[in-house]
């Protein structure tokens, strides 16, 4: 038996790869952001604190395939650059502001043969309720019984790593090297963080995928993070119908720090999804709060999606989602009297939505309201779009009315319009010019121009 | 920022209910007159017409029948041309008006499946009443997929869709952008506010995903410096801090706290722990900061509902997009001094007591923020 498994796993590896022609694409997007950021300050309601927006994003994206004929060789790689003109020399030394520089998002090599991958260098991962980059090694196996095992190692990449950005650094401790004076930090910023984790999962068996995954990271030789997880899909596709359930349990604190659990129908007229969730926030162990609280928020939603014949399709959406908080018993404030008591921690809202096409002309509306102890709000979207067919532009156009009422922030409430217009002109095939206008006028801002640019290129070749 | 009406995208390309994909079947054009019930009636079988599927192995190839399929039964010269032709007059046009059948946008063999014996029916169903067959005859998904379920026919993605040079399958096509629309038997349809739902599907059916998407397509959105306008419109800085509190969105899916949020929050003195921070403290964040610290001049005030305690035990996060751990420390650590008479606060969650000796022994380092050595090792953390 061991000996069969064996020949077919070899089999497996050795059967040959799909061919197609050796191939690079290149695709860039260039951004330019022009407006100004106000705060609530209550001090002086004429004079709110403005900070300039003056920023340039451009990405980059390279892809290659195939780069050894016959072999299913490539890699890919993300890298960007920015600069935000609009923050001033004195607030670049702030903790955590980032007003240039370069960040390699991605950049790795894949092969693939049969049911094996590997996967090489600086890789994004996303997990069931988090993702994180590694600069690392994944090998992923399915066997042709729709078993697998994928394992990966290396280091978590941080805003400190050798062009690392902290957009997927874990949560929790600050982000870059400046300390309080005369406070000794517990760890170094610049310290490496060995992750590895391994995934063991079935795909597509009587219906079923799931998978059980483990994944442990250190700094210093101390655990940042340990955690284990569970996942498990069904799907009866003939009839619509399908089941997940994905588990996240923190393995340090012993408890279900995620839950998310869904059903779901996808029929040809109408949808409906019914799901129930359980967050927790995700931090390293190097920070206080990991130790702090752990009191999650629950969820329960319920969606329906109409498809009538023709042109047109709606939504709605319902659902009610609970604060929980679990004070020490110690406190004076869990024994003594309130003196008013407690924000309630639910909230229940929902949104509805629809959207016609007619030709070229796209048109949907949604409208958004949530309603609880942390605020309420209203929020009115109208989007319009004309689409030319064979035409090289086109227009779009958004308009939005947000009636808002903060429960933390007494500032944040009144009423906001808000529009947006886009134009987009394609230059050639292989480039696009995008302008952006938005004014938005409330209360708080009286009026508010901003201005976005985007120039996306983009294409490939074959060989 | 193509995101502005991402939605809306997605609507323009989706299908109609009961309707195949116009970008997997183009829009065909059959100005003729045809009924297929008649025939079967008659006597004639699908390969009297249809004889060329037999040995097609291509997408491509064209299976309907010409006039030589038509003759054996049909006097061409006899009849009118208007029999097939409605509305064709020999004597004014050279020619009827051409049929335009669009080659699918699929991978598809026949040869293969005419030789496992699958009748034509199985994925042309209902053509055996159908007068004129149109792209209503034609397979959907889910009809492919009671055989292709990886058992009796393999289930792939890219055993009928096309492929780009990736392995991911081809999503541009002359007709528009390929995306699943409601009906999709694997639940990934793309619809209205679609990437506010995506995240169940995408944890436990990545496979399904990644057919289609890269990292490339994931990290456009989620690459947490741009600002995608269909997730964050119009004056979403402003309105931001409500919808944070009411955690309508998944921020962690994109920002880091500390990392992200406090960067801009220290610029503006919303938050002043940082060195450095060039404006006053903005006390105006928490309303009544009496009641919010529970301290004045460092003695209580009564205790309200609005302390914030009750707030950070609730959800931490909120907190820490202002915050550095400094703030807490000023009353919850023991090495400050600085605590209530003296005293540090406890924050520890009920039975933090009973396991902390287990938590330190995992990672000590966030005990030493707080405690001294002296303290930890009393209680035989270190």
């Amino acid at each position: 038996m061991a000996r069969g498994i064996a020949l077919a796993a070899a089999l497996s590896l050795c059967s040959p790869a799909a061919a197609w022609a050796q191939a690079f694409r290149v695709e860039s997007s260039t951004q330019i952001q022009v407006y100004h950021l106000r705060t609530l300050q209550s001090d002086d309601l004429l004079h709110p604190v403005v900070l300039d927006r003056r920023r340039m994003v451009e990405s980059l994206w390279l892809e290659g395939y195939e780069l050894i004929t016959g072999q299913d060789l490539g890699f890919e790689a993300n890298v960007r650059v920015f600069d935000d003109f609009g923050v001033s020399a004195a607030e670049t030394t702030l903790d955590g502001v980032r007003a240039r520089g370069a960040d390699l998002l991605y950049a790795n090599a894949s092969f693939r043969i049969g049911g094996f991958e590997a996967r090489a260098g600086r890789q994004v991962r996303w997990e069931a309720f988090d993702g994180f980059a590694l600069d690392g090694v994944r090998l992923r196996y399915r066997t042709p019984w729709h078993v697998g095992l994928e394992a990966y190692g290396g280091l978590w990449v941080k805003g400190s790593s050798f062009l690392g950005s902290p957009t997927e650094q874990l949560d929790g401790t600050r982000a870059v090297g400046l300390r309080v004076p005369g406070q000794v930090p517990p760890t170094d910023f610049g310290d490496l963080q060995p992750t590895y984790g391994a995934r063991l999962f079935v795909e597509e068996l009587a219906g079923f995928d799931a998978a059980v995954e483990y994944r442990r990271s250190t700094i210093d030789g101390q655990v940042a993070l340990e955690r284990a997880a569970a996942e498990v899909l069904w799907q009866r596709r003939d009839l619509g119908l399908s089941a997940s359930a994905s588990a996240d349990i923190d393995l340090v604190l012993r408890t279900l720090a995620n839950l998310r659990v869904q059903a779901r129908y996808d029929g040809a007229v109408f949808g409906a999804t019914a799901e129930v969730d359980r967050y927790s926030p995700i931090l390293t162990l190097d920070s206080i709060w990991y130790w702090f609280t752990r009191s999650p928020r629950d969820e329960a939603s319920l969606r329906a999606e109409w498809l009538p014949p023709g042109p047109f399709r709606a939504y709605a959406r319902g659902d009610v989602a609970r604060l929980t908080q679990v004070i020490n018993p110690e406190l004076d404030l869990a024994t003594l009297p309130l003196s008013s008591p407690a924000p309630s921690g639910t909230t229940a809202g929902g949104a509805v939505g629809g959207a016609v096409t007619l030709g070229a002309f796209d048109v949907a509306a949604d409208f958004t309201f949530r309603r609880g102890g942390t605020g309420n709000s209203g929020w009115l979207d109208l989007h319009g779009s004309w689409r030319p067919p064979s035409r090289p532009y086109a227009l779009e156009a958004r308009l939005s009315y947000a009636d808002v009422r903060d429960g933390l922030q007494p500032l944040l409430q009144g009423k906001f319009f808000g529009a947006q217009v886009r134009g987009a002109w394609a230059l050639s095939k292989v480039a696009r010019l995008s302008l952006v206008l938005e004014q938005n006028v409330s209360a708080l801002d009286r009026s508010d121009t901003r201005a976005f640019a985007q120039f996306d290129l983009g294409g490939g070749v074959r060989r | 920022m193509s995101a502005l009406l991402g939605p809306l995208l997605a609507l323009a390309a989706a299908a109609s209910p009961g309707e195949r994909s116009p970008i997997i079947f183009p829009p065909q054009s059959l100005p003729v007159r045809f009924d297929h019930a008649e025939h079967i009636k008659g006597g004639a079988d699908c390969l009297t017409c249809h004889d060329k599927a037999r040995k097609s192995t291509r997408a491509s190839d064209w299976n309907l029948p010409a006039h030589p399929e038509c003759e054996p039964c049909h006097d061409l010269k006899k009849d009118k041309c208007a029999t097939c032709h409605p509305g064709f007059d020999a004597t004014a046009r050279a020619a009827p008006e051409r049929i335009a059948f669009p080659t699918a946008n699929l991978i598809f063999d026949h040869q293969v499946h005419v030789s496992r014996k699958i009748a034509c029916t199985t994925c042309h169903e209902g053509v055996e009443n159908a007068q004129l067959a149109t792209v209503q005859q034609l397979p959907k998904m889910a009809t492919c997929l009671r055989c292709h379920d990886g058992a009796a026919a393999p289930s792939a993605c890219t055993t009928c869709h096309l492929r780009e040079p990736s392995g991911r399958l081809q999503l541009t096509f002359t007709q528009g952008a390929l995306r699943p629309s409601t009906g999709n038997p694997f639940g990934a349809d793309h619809g209205p506010r679609f990437e506010f739902n995506h995240q169940a599907l995408g944890s436990t059916a990545r496979a399904t995903c990644l057919a289609c998407h890269a990292d490339r397509d994931c990290q456009k959105c989620h690459d947490g410096i741009q600002k995608p306008l269909a997730v964050h419109p119009n004056d979403w800085i402003s309105l931001h801090g409500l919808q944070v509190h009411n955690q309508m969105l998944r921020c962690e899916s994109c920002h880091r706290a500390q990392s992200f949020c406090i960067a801009c929050h220290q610029r503006s003195g919303v938050s002043n722990e940082a060195p450095g921070v060039p404006r006053a403290p903005n006390h105006s964040v928490h309303g009544d900061l009496l009641a919010w610290t529970g301290l004045s001049n460092g003695d209580r005030v009564p205790m309200s509902g609005q302390h914030h305690a009750f707030q950070a035990a609730r959800d931490i996060r909120s907190c820490m997009g202002c915050h550095r751990e400094e703030t807490c420390l000023k009353c919850h650590s023991q090495l400050e001094h600085r605590g209530i008479n003296g005293r540090a606060a406890n924050p520890h969650p009920p039975g933090f007591a009973a396991a902390c000796r287990r938590y330190a022994s995992i990672n000590d380092r966030g005990c030493a923020v707080c405690h001294d050595a002296a303290y930890l090792a009393a209680r035989g953390c270190r």
